[in-house]
């Protein structure tokens, strides 16, 4: 904090406030007199002080700038920050509701434990000290009785705080960090052993831009995708978009591929037949830079577009209209989401997708996908933000369980954005003790070892391989946020011990033993972190609500309480955050004279076409092989044949779907999926924020017109949506933007809004939770990297009952 | 002619995000259950193609306001420095008759009985910032400023077409920029801004 010096602070921000806003110079002067620059300062009231930070409602990725408005100690608002390079003083909907969201009733205030039957939602009170030695006395008591490795962490979204649940994990001796298969880690992969690395689009100098399976304008509307995108409309560039409803990203684009949810695999092949079968291919790349395309062309002849027009719904005619304008248009990309996560075939969509790029000559040349560029994260990539082996600071090893060897604990800031320390990796006897392997074991890191979040709960129910006997939810929320609820909660009914973190009640928080309340962002003064080339601190905006502490004060706590002090800076948030910025080669003094952060010079852009050095990028395996053994662009796969996957990308059906089901489609005809984010919500939390709840008061489900007639249905009507799994209720949102043969609904709704009176809906049966309408049966998983499908055949009908809840 | 504030939308730019609708709310401390401002869908389907449309609407603050010609108590009226319709809580005695004369249904009538709409952020203009809508629209798809600078201005930097000047007999001060080689002004037009459209309807 910078107490001395905050009217300094705002006066200052709001002074260049005023001149970044100079490109709209234009309205500027012409407002009115009270805008010239001298009024400013003297307009602004002396007890309102303005904290520049970064906002903390969303992730995974790091925050956009805001000054923070505070009055009267309490936090009120927020203005712009112009010098926050991600966002340049622009901010979305969820950055100017956040005080609701901190003052909300359901924030969690103190410590507690369980008092009644696990589900009940009976606490107590109790201290910090209480909580963490039973944490601490359980999780030694199991290490002891049946090996460190019966503690699974589970992951949220990538935070920058995952880094100290990873390094306690490593500390613990367990590998068991649970990574949900739908986000990000899933295309990492895919695209390394593929192409050496992830492919970003170059979307500043692009002709043609694919945006696929993707959600630039929700994900995040101020943090540059959506600058980008309409940047590029702007330019005249062709944009075609890739996905089954129409967003309002596909709103501004050229042509829709209305292509089923589940099916971007089928639809990829019949891409690639084209471009193989009209010889559109780049020969020269083909020849020179890709290993394997002989057996592509035979293997393609059965995805015809007229095969592809049956399962993904796309008209054949269409698919060849895309497939040449993407080979033939020079200056062409792809911006891949994580809407290919969600499929069980999802390893082979982006292997597709991958080798699509790279046999139309489009990889890592200007206005095409570039190779070391950002890109989602893959695991023991540098996008990784739990990467701790791809840090080039000395690690130490540590022995299955043991006690932890001396390691000087070397945080690193080289990594990517999220990367907050490093050190400790982990020994191939850990590794091989995951209890269900995110990837095959031989593609494991020694740095980031995961398992497949749904697995921990199948080895709850089953005690296969061996049982988890402690779960820890660091703001994650199992219970709606993975496939099959129903499962899930009988897991952590029977579970011996779960934890769960968060700064509001969860939806599963009713199963917890003890209940960690945590501070919001706004109310810590770390980690330092920015996006990219910016770094700034952050600032505490009001001293923390409650009894609560931040996810970095609890591991560093409970680390050092464990007896791993030596890897917890012994237990001292002051060491940690010290060592936090000499790694980053800036001091204290130097950062906080600049409120506003620091940004440094941009990367140059490198070279294009610098194939030999990204195909010879080296894995975080622990053979630290490269990903691509021949250095050339896998179409044929070695590497996954060897290990026993198809070395070439195949189509598999979803585990209920339109064509792969049949005898379903009578009883359930249409086809459910749902969105991964939207405009005012992440995942399962902020529908308790009242002005965010007004923008979606209610859960809904998206249904063409003449789908909703057929059944009687009017927008707006409560409608009952039935898959094999279980039935639960929305309310028809009646628009042509979807295909007809299909429903989207957002997943994540549990939450209620006390202010708007809206009631906490089920998890199960007649809730609008989207995770328990799916099959998790073997089907549902992608063999190779795990991800889950989330499709399945539904009908829906309307509701005799139109009152806001049922029963 | 005297200056004029009011709303540049560069149409097609804005996608819907409700950033503006919800900091309109936290900036203006706006109750539960009224809206200054929304962002309106318009969808369409031809054989050809599907068409999705937006625009953020609120007070236009309209050179004639039939919401201050109709109020009995003169509690709406029109600051001459700038052209901003604003309403005197003190003096509206909720007879509600701005909310039926308003071509496009913008006062909205609050728990304590009165009327309340966009004021262009009065405050924050008094405080040396824009209006909170403006400032903070991630597709840059809002801008405040002197309508007849602007049509004097010519062709924004960056757009396809110039100004289009809102019409209407209100006379609504808002103009209207072709931000692309595809969006079809007219259509915008037509389907938004016409009377009795559902402009503003939260």
């Amino acid at each position: 904090m910078l107490e001395s010096n905050d009217t300094e602070v705002t006066r200052r921000s709001i002074l260049k406030a005023a001149g970044a806003l100079g490109v709209q110079s234009a309205v500027w002067g012409a407002i009115s007199p009270l805008l010239a620059p001298s009024g400013i300062a003297r307009a602004a009231q002396p007890e309102e002080k303005l904290i520049p930070t970064m906002c903390g409602m969303c992730g995974p990725s790091q925050g956009c700038g805001i000054n923070a408005v505070v009055r009267g100690g309490r936090f009120v608002g927020i203005e712009p920050l112009p010098e926050a390079p991600l966002n340049l003083g622009r901010n979305c909907g969820k950055s100017h509701a956040a005080p609701q969201w901190v003052y909300s009733t359901e924030r969690l205030r103190y410590p507690l434990k369980r008092v009644g039957a696990k589900g009940e939602g009976k606490f107590q009170r109790i201290g910090w000290d209480e909580a963490l030695d039973t944490i601490v006395a359980k999780l030694k008591e199991q290490k002891e009785k049946y090996g460190a490795e019966s503690l699974a962490i589970l992951s949220p979204a990538a935070r920058s705080y995952n880094s100290y649940f990873r390094r306690f994990l490593a500390a613990h001796g367990s590998p068991n960090y649970a990574h949900s298969g739908i986000c990000a880690m899933q295309r990492g992969f895919s695209f390394q052993y593929t192409l050496g690395g992830s492919p970003s689009p170059d979307i500043a100098n692009t002709k043609l831009l694919v945006v696929w399976a993707k959600q630039p304008v929700y994900a995040g509307s101020s943090k540059g995708n959506l600058r980008a995108l309409l940047a590029a409309k702007a330019r005249g560039v062709k944009i075609i978009a890739v996905k089954p409803t129409m967003e309002p990203d596909v709103a501004v684009a050229d042509i829709w591929v209305p292509v089923r949810p589940g099916t971007d695999a089928a639809f990829a092949l019949a891409l690639l037949h084209v471009v193989v079968n009209e010889k559109l291919y780049d020969k020269e790349f083909v020849e020179k830079w890709t290993h394997g395309f002989d057996k592509l062309v035979p293997h393609v002849q059965k995805y015809t577009p007229e095969w592809a027009e049956k399962v993904s719904g796309v008209p054949a005619a269409q698919t060849r209209e895309v497939a040449r304008l993407f080979a033939t248009t020079k200056h062409s990309c792809i911006d891949a989401g994580n809407g290919f996560e969600h499929a069980p075939s999802c390893n082979d969509a982006v292997r597709a997708v991958g080798i699509l790029i790279a046999i139309c000559g489009h990889l890592d040349r200007k206005g095409g996908n570039l190779l070391g560029g950002g890109g989602p994260g893959g695991p023991g990539g540098p996008g990784d933000p739990g990467n701790l082996a791809a840090n080039p600071k000395p690690s130490a090893k540590l022995g299955p369980g043991g006690p932890a060897p001396k390691a000087k604990s070397a945080p690193g800031g080289s990594r990517g954005p999220g990367g907050q320390d490093g050190g400790l990796s982990y020994t191939q006897e850990v590794v091989n003790k995951l209890v269900g392997p995110e990837f095959p074991l031989p593609f494991q890191t020694s740095g980031s070892p995961t398992s497949a979040y749904y697995r921990i709960f199948e080895s709850v129910l089953t005690g296969k391989p061996y049982q988890i006997r402690t779960i820890i939810s660091p703001g994650t929320q199992p219970a709606t946020s993975t496939r099959g609820t129903k499962n899930v909660l009988e897991a952590l009914k029977k579970v011996d011990f779960y934890v769960v973190l968060d700064v509001a009640k969860t939806s599963d928080m009713n199963y917890a033993d003890i209940v960690i309340p945590i501070s919001t962002m706004y109310e810590v003064d770390h980690p330092f972190e920015g996006g990219g080339n910016w770094i700034m601190p952050r600032r505490k905006v009001i001293d923390p609500i409650g009894d609560t502490k931040s996810d970095y004060e609890f591991w560093i706590e409970l680390g050092a309480r464990m007896g791993y002090g030596e890897h917890f800076w012994h237990g001292s948030v002051k060491e940690w955050k010290e060592s936090q910025l000499r790694s980053r080669g800036i001091t204290l003094a130097e950062l906080t004279a600049k409120p506003q952060g620091i940004v440094r010079p941009a990367a140059r852009q490198p070279a294009y076409e610098k194939y030999a050095q990204a195909f010879a990028a080296r894995s975080g395996r622990f053979d630290r092989g490269p990903y691509l053994p021949e250095g050339k662009v896998a179409i044929y796969n070695t590497l996954f044949e060897k290990a026993g996957y198809n070395p070439l990308p195949e189509w598999r059906e979803p585990p209920e779907s339109l064509t792969g089901t049949p005898e379903l489609v009578k009883k359930y005809p249409l086809l459910l999926s749902d969105f991964h984010t939207s405009k005012v919500y992440n995942a399962s939390w902020l529908r308790n924020v009242p002005y965010l709840r007004e923008v979606m008061p209610d859960p809904t489900i998206q249904i063409h017109p003449e789908t909703a007639r057929a059944r009687g249905i009017k927008q707006g009507d409560w409608v009952l949506v039935s898959s094999p799994h279980n039935t639960i209720r929305l309310r028809a949102d009646v628009n042509p933007g979807i295909r007809r043969d299909t429903v989207m609904a957002l997943h994540g709704w549990w939450e209620g809004c006390a202010e708007l009176k809206k009631p906490e809906l089920p998890r199960l049966k007649y809730g609008a939770n989207t995770n328990s309408m799916y099959s998790v049966g073997e089907k549902a998983y992608d063999p190779l990297v795990t991800a889950m499908s989330s499709q399945t055949l539904v009908e829906v009908v309307k509701d005799p009952s139109q009152s806001a809840t049922k029963g | 002619m005297a200056k004029q504030l009011g709303f540049k939308i560069h149409l097609g730019r804005c996608v819907q995000c409700a950033a503006c609708e919800v900091a309109c709310k936290a900036a203006n401390a706006v109750e539960y259950g009224v809206k200054w401002r929304t962002v309106g869908v318009y969808w369409e389907e031809t054989p050809a193609r599907v068409v999705n449309i937006a625009l953020p609407q609120s007070c236009l603050h309209c050179a004639k306001p039939a919401c201050a010609s109709i109020c009995p108590v003169k509690a709406i009226t029109k600051r001459a420095e700038d052209g901003i319709v604003t309403v005197d809580a003190k003096k509206c005695i909720g007879c509600r008759s701005c909310e039926k004369a308003c071509p496009y249904k913008v006062p909205k009538y609050g728990k304590n009985g009165k009327m309340q709409k966009c004021n262009l952020c009065l405050d924050r203009l008094a405080k040396g910032r824009q209006p909170v809508c403006a400032s903070t629209c991630p597709g840059e798809a809002l801008e405040v400023g002197d309508i007849g600078q602007w049509l004097k201005d010519g062709k924004p930097k960056g757009a396809v077409g110039g100004h289009t000047k809102l019409q209407g007999r209100t006379n609504p001060s808002a103009v209207l920029v072709k931000s692309f080689a595809d969006t079809d002004v007219d259509k915008y037009v037509k389907v938004f801004l016409s009377e009795n459209s559902s402009a503003g309807k939260a």
